[in-house]
């Protein structure tokens, strides 16, 4: 059976990081030690683009550029008045905007309202952002008209023709942030377009889905787990969407796991997820 | 072609001509007979170009019944110049038009409170011409909604405050929220009436305890109008999902397609079809439905029917040859809608470097390069945009440093298509402007419910907004944004009426968004936005 886990990239994270040695509770991070912490988002006011940085242990990071929200942005950024779980590798990168980079990193914005994050912005202190979406209008055509036309979001596509020709079964996952139901614009939504098409050309029988509910193991030891009914809440999102683009509902049999994955540090937040399996 | 015979709608001296038809409507039991309607038409026909009253110019009343056609082309003056009327298919007879025509038992048309003078919304200026003219038993005040409760006396201008002085209507949303297909939604929070200067939502008849549980909020009448560029029917089926929920689009019950519900501010109707016979109904007293032919006259009508201002007191003359395209309503013509605009090949109301004079020569291409400059502040200028749920809160960052038009993106309307569903502070406190005149509610969210992104749980707010239809605490302040032609004929701004004038609407985001605006740029802002 052809397996395709999430994002390329993500499948070349597992592989990665676990070849990583941890340093939960290392109180100075090395490169390539693996970080994990939930902590207030800082913004650094550049003259371009403003760059997001967290402060964890006494020590600066860079998570990224600010990049909008079409089908070029890469990953989903924090936000003022709420916390966010920084999940990374330390990069052996030169430092950008004054913050160490993170590779493999993942962040999550999580739900609840935290009045203590609404941070001063840190000054530029001469620092330059990287190249990203220019602040003013675009100089092409606009993100939304481009996820229409095709893949979004960088998302490889989930299968090939020679897929379809040979009636494979397909199996990927749905990402979300830490404790969110929350169906990520672009990439997430152009997976679920990607299934629905796949399901549409092979004349899909089946679609198994597993809902996961994923813990995080927290440099210092802390563990932090998803809410109980995140699980669920994924799967009928996820299946209310199908429904939505013209997948038959009859097809589709799911599974939640309430029983969090262990958390283990490296790879845990791929457990944020849905598993799906397209059986022809 | 556009057609300039602008004499039928001619402009009138406020309190000279519709005093008869006022005076006539009194003596009967507050409908105007079909003889007050008449005299009026008669008096309007006759005091053509005459002069507003005390400096301040109020485009002429549109009556329901009165006024026996409405022109292919028309000019209504304003504070700061000329609105244009253009309506696409020609002259429209106003006898039997579902729009222009009564059709309910109140004597109110759908253009009642959709005045062509006004932008097709209506301003707290004609309001208060309108009722020093016709007085309170003008449909225009009718209890229902034109007054601030239903079980105050009429008669008093009190009770009428809100429209008077807001340019607010009541809308009553049901109690629980109801779905599109009418079934009760349980909502996600409880509601408090912490402040009820209207008396409407703590009344036994009207309020929230009442038999049938209403609460009662007030808010302006939308723009009627450039529909073309404002509603959308994107079928695609890449389309159906709403990228600030992550779940499917709203979808209209009867034709079933995912729709962007970009009609009401809290987005109550999915279709025009279905807001044509809510209005009928909620607000003209009219029993029953709409027949088809009555609803394809009113689809028709809101989608060949434009208005942006067409001659600007600084600028003069405003769209066609030499000027700056996306303006005046002749900038409508050959223009598909509606598509996003944040690109710099595709600007939303297009390019304005007809206006940018390096050294202006006349008054006029002073105020010309000033609305090129304010143009440049809206298009080009970044600020940081912070704590604006539905907005910062999916995905792209809190705070999210970008430009005005970031949300004013769909081309010539300036409306959002995301959709436009936002909270920017209007209505939620902190950020509200201090209202003592409009009802506070205190909103608690269930535990188990997703918080309002910035303010948590308990909100206090004087416009529950989108959450009164979805039931969400996240929805709670939500507002969809409106479009931006015609402001210089509609005064005041926001659902709320909160910003009396184009100043206090940039203000507002001056100080919203710590913008740091200049007084040039301020004044460069105004210039701009008084010419669309």
């Amino acid at each position: 059976m052809m397996k395709r886990t999430l994002l390329s990239s993500r499948a070349t994270r597992v592989i990665v990081i676990a070849a990583m040695g941890s340093s939960l509770g290392a109180a100075t991070p090395k490169t390539n030690d693996y970080v994990a912490f939930v902590t207030c988002p800082l913004l650094r006011d550049t003259p371009e683009l403003p760059c997001w940085m967290a402060r964890y242990n006494g020590t600066l990071y860079y998570l990224g550029v600010q990049e909008g929200r079409s089908h070029l942005n890469t990953w989903y950024q924090p936000q003022m008045k709420h916390k966010m779980l920084v999940q990374g590798v330390v990069s052996n990168r030169p430092t950008v905007c004054g913050g160490v980079p993170l590779d493999h990193m993942f962040v999550s914005d999580l739900p609840e309202v935290s009045p203590e994050c609404d941070t001063k912005m840190l000054p530029t202190q001469g620092f330059v952002s990287p190249k990203g979406r220019p602040l003013g209008p675009d100089p092409g055509p606009v993100g939304g008209e481009q996820v229409l036309r095709g893949p979004a979001g960088g998302a490889p596509e989930l299968y090939t023709k020679d897929d379809i020709a040979q009636r494979r079964p397909l199996h990927f996952d749905i990402h979300y942030n830490f404790n969110s139901d929350f169906l990520i614009f672009p990439q997430e939504h152009n997976r679920a377009i990607q299934l629905k098409e796949y399901v549409q050309a092979i004349g899909a029988r089946q679609i198994r889905m597993t809902a996961h509910r994923a813990s995080a193991l927290l440099t210092g030891g802390k563990v932090i787990v998803e809410d109980a009914t995140i699980p669920a809440s994924r799967r009928d999102n996820i299946i209310t969407v199908l429904k939505a683009i013209g997948v038959p509902g009859e097809i589709i049999t799911s599974e939640v796991l309430a029983t969090p994955e262990p958390a283990k540090g490296p790879g845990d937040q791929l457990a944020q997820r849905v598993d799906i399996e397209v059986v022809p | 072609m556009v057609d300039r015979r602008s004499g039928l709608f001619g402009f009138v001296a406020v309190g000279a001509v519709r005093s008869v038809a006022g005076r006539l409507a009194r003596r009967g039991s507050g409908v105007p007979s079909r003889a007050a309607m008449l005299a009026g038409s008669i008096a309007v026909v006759a005091v053509l170009g005459g002069a507003a009253a005390a400096g301040t110019k109020v485009p002429r009343w549109f009556g329901a019944s009165y006024d026996d056609r409405l022109p292919a082309y028309s000019q209504f003056d304003n504070a700061f110049g000329k609105l244009g009327v253009l309506n696409e298919s020609g002259d429209v007879p106003t006898k039997g038009h579902p729009f222009l025509a009564p059709l309910g038992a109140n004597g109110r048309a759908c253009v009642t409170c959709h005045q062509p003078g006004n932008a097709m919304s209506i301003s707290t200026d004609s309001l208060r011409a309108h009722w020093q003219q016709a007085g309170f038993r003008d449909p225009v005040f009718a209890a229902i909604d034109g007054s601030n409760c239903p079980n105050l006396p009429q008669d008093k201008r009190a009770s009428h405050s809100l429209l008077l002085d807001h340019a607010l209507f009541r809308v009553p949303r049901p109690w629980p929220p109801r779905d599109l297909s009418g079934k009760a939604i349980e909502p996600e929070f409880s509601i408090e009436v912490v402040r009820d200067p209207t008396g409407c939502n703590l009344d036994r008849k009207y309020g929230i305890k009442s038999a049938d549980p209403t609460i009662s909020v007030y808010r302006r009448p939308r723009v009627v109008a450039n529909m073309r560029f404002v509603t959308s029917d994107d079928t695609n089926p890449r389309a159906v999902i709403g990228n600030k929920t992550g779940l499917p689009r709203a979808q209209d019950p009867e034709t079933g397609k995912f729709i962007y519900l970009p009609l009401l501010a809290d987005g109550a109707q999915p279709s025009t079809r279905r807001q044509s016979n809510a209005a009928a109904t909620g607000h003209q007293g009219f029993v029953g439905k709409l027949s088809a032919d009555q609803l394809k006259q009113l689809d028709d009508f809101m989608m060949q029917i434009y208005v942006a201002q067409d001659y600007s007191n600084g600028a003069g003359r405003i769209g066609g040859p030499g000027g700056p395209q996306g303006l005046g309503t002749a900038g409508f013509k050959d223009t598909p809608g509606p598509r996003s605009a944040m690109r710099e090949d595709r600007q939303v109301f297009k390019t304005m470097e007809e206006w940018r004079h390096k050294t202006p020569k006349t008054p006029a291409e002073e105020f010309q390069a000033s609305v090129v400059r304010g143009y440049d502040v809206f298009f080009r200028r970044p600020f940081f945009i912070k704590d604006v749920a539905n907005f910062t809160d999916i995905g792209m960052g809190n705070p999210y440093k970008r430009t005005c038009a970031i949300c004013h993106n769909v081309q010539l309307s300036g409306i959002d298509n995301a959709p436009g569903f936002m909270d920017i502070g209007v209505e939620n406190q902190p950020w509200a402007d201090p209202a003592p005149h409009l009802p506070l509610f205190k909103l608690t969210c269930k535990p188990t419910a997703k918080p309002h992104p910035y303010l948590g749980r308990v909100i206090y707010t004087s416009d529950p907004g989108r959450a009164l239809i979805s039931g969400r605490c996240m929805d709670i302040g939500n507002i969809n944004l409106s479009q931006l032609r015609g402001l210089a004929a509609r005064a005041p701004y926001f659902t709320n009426g909160s910003a009396k004038d184009l100043p206090t609407l940039v203000d507002f985001y001056n100080r919203r968004f710590a913008m740091k605006l200049s007084p040039r740029e301020k004044t460069d802002l105004v210039n701009f936005l008084s010419v669309l």
